[in-house]
């Protein structure tokens, strides 16, 4: 694996903002932080796991690098190039820069053929056109594991694990750098599920690509990623090496986070569901009034008075990364 | 079965099959081809010409030599009804053509861009709506005179804002669409994604919309000859001759049928053709998702009557509350005849106890839940078996007779909770219906029944927020509302299909727990469906999993999950991401869950298995057998190999 470049991807105190207009001439507006100063990294041929639940920004955090929702704050830095004041068709940028969605179902548009859909941003950057063309896209669809000889075909004839190939290849045909992986296996079955992850950890080795990867739970995550970030509401709690964050957690949402998937075995989940039982009933905080301090306070089993009042400094973790938490043990 | 004769159709041949089967639709459709042809072709057939005047033959009745019959002036009624077809046709096709290429592009850019484009478009269609599309024309006509193009210019005009609104609320839909971003992604310039991305997917309904301007505007030609502003004499027209039969009417009423069974039967062909290409694509768009019209059927189950549940409570015995045997069910297969998607399927579920159904999509899990309930998609039945639910058989029973069940006894909790529960209607309000109506109680008494449930399922503050509206829930608390209400009439079995996949993880844990807890309280049995072997390993006593419509193995949870008896269980297990570090390969099961009318003889799963053997293929029927282990299993080698170990 070719791993020149440590600083593929920068990502520094990226901010985003919506403002949301209600009432007669927008009298009653607000403004939702779904994402607050997140600050990461990715090496090339890397990948970066970006785990959290609904309405932690992670998404947002994965559409703002693409350019589809603007920057409000902070700094995006694409091979050392600045991506947040980019304009118009960014090309190049979106040579090195490409996505893989969560919905198979609604990332490829369902009115044309396979061939149109890979072939399209071959089209767009370099005028391929005809045989050219599918010669290309038949190239691309073998890689990801498909008959070349489905060009002519339309999505609805294919599953969901097929679809979520098609729409690598659509990705891989302008040979990117980096792949923004927003939830792709969520969708799919489980069999399916490690197909497609497989599918991505091969591509990865071949051709040396860097990912970030989105996904909701931490187990999904864990295979695929060599470091991890765990968000909520906006902001990055935790960050480090996967399998670190992964056994020895340094914040209480992402031990949280790991207790609550259940495991398949029925004597360690009866142990788990025990302890899970003693924890409080809590829900997360409207997106437009943020708790301060620290986000976490209102869920944390562990919360302080300073937790209410100051948000967290971020301090190291013996393994490597750091977490946002007043506590240093819990 | 072969695959050639029961692949899946194309959305194409789909939307044929649902538009054939309207026969008014196509029959309309005949009709209008007709009238095209003939407006087309029809003068080069005709004897008399349309403007050929025979005065000593004038006001006849149909003859062998004039079909139907002449006017004042001798003229044939046949032609001249021909010739005004084509008149009509071109008035129209002028008059639907502006209103497309004005209105359909400007409302796809107005709706993809939004923004202050959008707004000022909008206050002036607004504006042009305001104004009567007719009196627009007439005004026109006032100033350049009567003449049918100026006429359809302006109603082309006016009718462009329906084609302005239909496109930009599509646009508005499709610029939410993934592959739209997707399109962006890829360095698409804005006209590629509205006219290459977004205009190809609002094809359905900017049709039907043409048909049915197509009738409005034939009107209205019509309309404005009659009235002397249209087509001008001697030309031929509808609304002119109708105009001409209206000084007739006493001495020969005939002549006024002919142009007004056109008119009418043109508007009346063209409004239902619009109706049968509007359903065959909604037919086509709903495709494999009919469970929206079973949530509701369950809904106004869940508030039918309840008073039988006390009675048998107590005859709780150990023996099984639910138990399922044999089932087939078999639904209609794309290119005809039927297809079994669930057979030989037979578990049980005891009295308090948690059943898991596991199995990936395909696998026939929620047909089997779906038909316990009775509430099978349109088309499919119970083609064998038998479904006992707390010793009454279920199989054969009507509505009437399941009502009384489901909802009573049963009660139900979907994967999407804010999709079943009615938007208009507070949630105190949803809940306390099935108690005012059905357990007699009072507006005041069903109230403080909603609120005590609330609490019961754990919802904070629920005095508060009885009074508020489904959207103003988390995902999390609306199923907490959607299990209330399935518990308002306390059920003896839940049945729970994904409840939480939709949900958080964090919030999963708090909705297994009160599901426990509630199991506990009101002593019931759940039969869960899931796709989650944690889950299932959390929740459930026993679990029963299913392959390309069989159950291929069942047993204690225990047993089925830590040392599976089947290969396809091993496989789903081994295949969980979390059970795995970053090192070596992520182990996978090859292939995918065969569709219906490619399942394998013998052994369903053996194309995917690591362990086949030709034993595997060879008989037609494998039966369960018991292991050592204490479960069942539908596997030939069960025994001979370490299933545990497989993969």
């Amino acid at each position: 694996m070719v791993r020149t470049d440590p600083n593929l991807l920068q990502v520094t105190d990226l901010t985003v903002q919506f403002k949301v207009k209600r009432g007669l001439f927008g009298r009653d507006s607000y403004t939702v932080k779904a994402v607050n100063g997140v600050d990461f990294s990715i090496g090339a041929g890397e990948t970066f796991g970006l785990v959290g639940e609904s309405g932690s920004g992670k998404s947002t955090i994965g559409k703002a690098l693409l350019r589809l929702v603007d920057v409000t704050t902070g700094n995006i830095l694409l091979n050392g190039q600045p991506v947040q004041d980019l304009k118009g068709r960014m090309l190049d940028f979106r040579r090195d820069l490409q996505v893989v969605f969560q919905d198979p179902y609604s990332s490829l548009n369902p009115s044309m053929l396979v061939g149109d859909i890979v072939g399209e941003p071959l089209t767009i950057h370099y005028g391929l056109k005809g045989a050219e063309r599918d010669a290309k896209v038949a190239g691309l669809l073998e890689k990801v594991g498909l008959a070349s000889d489905q060009i002519e075909r339309f999505p609805s004839e294919f599953s969901g694990g097929q679809r979520q190939r098609i729409a690598i290849a659509r990705a891989l045909a302008l040979e990117p750098k980096l792949i923004v992986c927003d939830e792709p296996v969520s969708a799919l079955d489980v069999s399916t599920q490690s197909q497609v992850i497989s599918l991505l950890e091969e591509l990865q080795e071949n051709l040396g690509l860097a990912y970030l990867f989105i996904a909701h739970d931490l187990a999904v995550v864990r295979h695929i990623s060599h470091r991890i970030g765990v968000m909520y509401l906006g902001q990055l709690m935790e960050t480090g090496p996967a399998e670190r964050v992964y056994e020895a957690p340094a914040h209480p949402y992402t031990k949280m986070l790991l207790t609550a998937v259940p495991v398949a075995d029925p004597v360690i989940q009866k142990q788990r569901k025990a302890e899970r039982r003693k924890l409080p009933v809590t829900e997360l905080p409207s997106p437009t009034n943020l708790p301060t301090g620290c986000p976490f306070n209102t869920r944390c089993a562990h919360a302080m008075d300073i937790c209410r009042s100051d948000a967290p400094p971020r301090r190291e973790v013996a393994g490597g990364g750091w977490a946002a938490c007043h506590l240093t043990d819990f | 079965m072969n695959t050639a004769t029961h692949a899946p159709l194309t959305g194409t041949q789909r939307f044929l099959r649902a538009f054939l089967r309207n026969r008014l639709a196509v029959i309309a459709a005949s009709y209008l081809v007709f009238v095209v042809l003939v407006a087309l072709f029809g003068q080069y057939t005709l004897v008399h010409s349309p403007n050929e005047v025979n005065l000593s033959r004038a006001l006849e009745g149909p003859s062998a030599e004039y079909w139907l019959g002449t006017d004042h002036l001798g003229r044939s009624t046949l032609s001249r009804v021909v010739a005004a077809s084509r008149v009509a046709l071109e008035a129209a096709s002028l008059g639907v053509g502006i209103a497309i290429l004005l209105g359909a592009p400007l409302g796809l850019v107005s709706g993809y861009f939004g923004g202050w484009w959008d707004r000022i478009s909008m206050r002036i269609v607004e504006a042009i709506i305001a104004l009567p599309a007719l009196l627009v024309a007439i005004a026109i006509i006032a100033i350049l005179g009567p003449n049918l193009t100026n006429a359809m210019i302006a109603l082309g005009i006016a009718n462009s804002t329906a084609f302005f609104r239909l496109m930009r609320g599509a646009a508005l839909e499709v610029r939410e669409e993934l592959y739209v971003d997707a399109a962006r992604v890829s360095g698409a310039a804005p006209t590629r994604v509205v006219f290459g991305h977004v205009l190809p997917n609002v094809t359905g309904p900017l049709t039907v919309q043409t048909t049915l301007a197509f009738s409005f505007v034939l009107l209205a030609e019509a309309g404005l000859s009659f009235i002397g502003l249209g087509v001008q004499p001697p030309n031929a027209s509808w609304g002119a001759m109708l105009s001409v039969a209206q000084g007739f009417v006493y001495q020969h009423p005939f002549l006024a049928v002919p142009p007004g069974l056109m008119i009418m039967f043109s508007v009346l062909a063209f409004n239902l053709l619009g109706d049968g290409l509007r359903d065959a694509w909604a037919r086509v768009d709903h495709q494999g998702e009919p469970t929206g019209a079973a949530k509701r059927r369950m809904g106004s189950a869940q508030q039918q009557d309840t008073e039988s549940r006390a009675q048998s409570r107590d005859a709780a015995d150990n023996a099984a509350l639910l138990q399922v045997q044999n089932l087939e069910v078999r639904f209609p297969a794309p290119r005809g005849g039927e297809l079994a998607v669930v057979s030989e399927v037979g578990f049980s579920v005891p009295a308090g106890k948690t059943v898991g159904l596991v199995g990936e999509s395909g696998c026939g899990k929620s047909v089997t839940s779906m038909a316990v309930m009775g509430l099978l998609a349109e088309g499919g039945r119970i083609a064998a078996g038998s479904i006992r639910f707390d010793g009454e058989e279920l199989v054969g029973l009507n509505e009437t007779q399941l009502n009384k069940i489901r909802g009573a006894k049963i009660g139900m909790i979907f994967q999407e909770p804010s999709s079943s529960l009615n938007p208009a209607f507070t949630v105190q309000n949803q809940l306390g219906e099935a108690l005012r109506v059905h357990e007699g109680l009072t507006n005041r008494q069903a109230d403080a029944r909603a609120i005590e449930l609330m609490d019961q399922v754990g919802i904070p503050g629920a005095s508060q927020r009885a009074s508020d509206y489904p959207h103003q829930f988390s995902g999390g608390m609306a199923q907490r509302v959607m299990i209330a209400m399935a518990l308002a009439c306390r059920p003896k079995l839940l049945i729970a299909d994904e409840p939480t996949t939709a949900l958080d993880v964090t919030i999963q844990g708090q909705v297994l727990d009160l599901l426990s807890a509630l199991q506990e309280a009101y002593d019931m049995s759940i039969l869960l469906i899931t796709h989650d072997l944690g889950v299932v390993a959390d929740m459930c006593d026993e679990a029963v999993v299913m392959y390309a419509g069989q159950v291929i193995e069942s047993g204690d949870v225990d047993a089925v999950l830590r040392s599976p008896g089947h290969p396809y269980t091993a496989g789903l297990i081994a295949s969980i991401p979390q059970n795995q570090k970053r090192t070596g390969k992520l182990q996978q099961i090859p292939g995918r869950v065969p569709p219906a009318w490619d399942w394998p003889r013998g052994c369903r799963f053996f194309p995917r298995c690591p362990a086949a053997s030709a034993a595997c293929n060879q008989p037609e029927h494998i039966a369960l057998t018991r292991l050592a282990s204490g479960q069942d299993s539908r596997c030939v080698r069960a025994t001979d190999i370490d299933v545990k170990t497989l993969w």
